[in-house]
């Protein structure tokens, strides 16, 4: 199986390695090729004590990305502008014009 | 669920001090938007940016984006097959006639069992039970 290594300098001029299929696992080396060296066997130890197991979970992720917390940072945001009131009294005025008609 | 008429949710654009009051109390989760609102709202900002001069489409654009923004903040309770049923049981019962929108948002406070948070209670008292109707504006929340 491949892994994909993402290979980053750190300010102190190692290598630090980064397993996006295995966020737990990170190694960090002095020079390109021991972190590559080190990351293949922490990928194996991990690999070796791991086992997949998939699940299934009836509820979907919410789509609307509506928050669980009141939205303060929206409330009153309106105040300044000009066109908020205009807004609804047209809505006030398209119900009073759509009386039912049945 | 709350449902908020659009009076309820033009003073919370203004920052109204009394539905603030309720928003401290009333959880995030159990307040939604009929979706009726939803489209009286985007139909009025879709109107203005369509129809505006050159000069106030910068605006009007401006203002599509930001209510629709606002707006997805919100949850949304749709007009579904259920509120069709009880909207024609309403129609029937009813002889005077109602505001279009009224009876859509009505059925959908009957059929979903909710309560209509409104400022125009007078447009549902003979519709909806008071137990349904809430006025957030008008009536401030119970601090005892």
């Amino acid at each position: 199986m491949q892994y994909t290594l993402i290979l980053t300098e750190t300010a102190e001029g190692g290598i630090q390695v980064t397993i996006p299929a295995l966020p737990a696992c990170r190694v960090e080396a002095a020079t390109r090729d021991e972190a590559i060296r080190l990351a293949r066997e922490a990928i194996a130890q991990l690999v070796s004590r791991s086992e997949v197991v998939q699940v299934d979970i009836p509820e979907q992720p919410r789509a609307t990305g509506v928050p669980h917390e009141t939205p303060w940072a929206w409330f009153g945001t309106a105040r300044e502008d000009p066109t908020w009131d205009a807004l609804f009294d047209e809505i006030e005025q398209h119900r009073e014009a759509t009386q039912d008609t049945e | 669920m709350y449902l908020w008429d659009a009076n309820i949710l033009r003073a919370f654009g203004q920052g109204h001090a009394t539905v603030r009051l309720y928003l401290l109390r009333v959880p995030w989760a159990e307040i939604a938007l009929p979706s009726v609102v939803v489209a009286e709202v985007l139909r009025g900002r879709c109107e203005f940016a369509l129809k505006a001069t050159s000069a106030e489409a910068p605006l009007a654009h401006q203002c599509l984006l930001d209510t629709q923004q606002m707006l997805a903040q919100f949850h949304i309770v749709v007009f579904d097959v259920a509120c069709v049923t009880v909207m024609e049981r309403l129609r029937q019962q009813h002889r005077r006639r109602k505001r279009y929108a009224d009876l859509m948002i009505a059925a959908m406070v009957l059929a979903g069992q909710h309560t209509l948070v409104t400022r125009n209670r007078m447009d549902f008292v003979d519709v909806l039970p008071a137990t349904q109707l809430a006025n957030w504006i008008d009536d401030p929340p119970d601090t005892s």
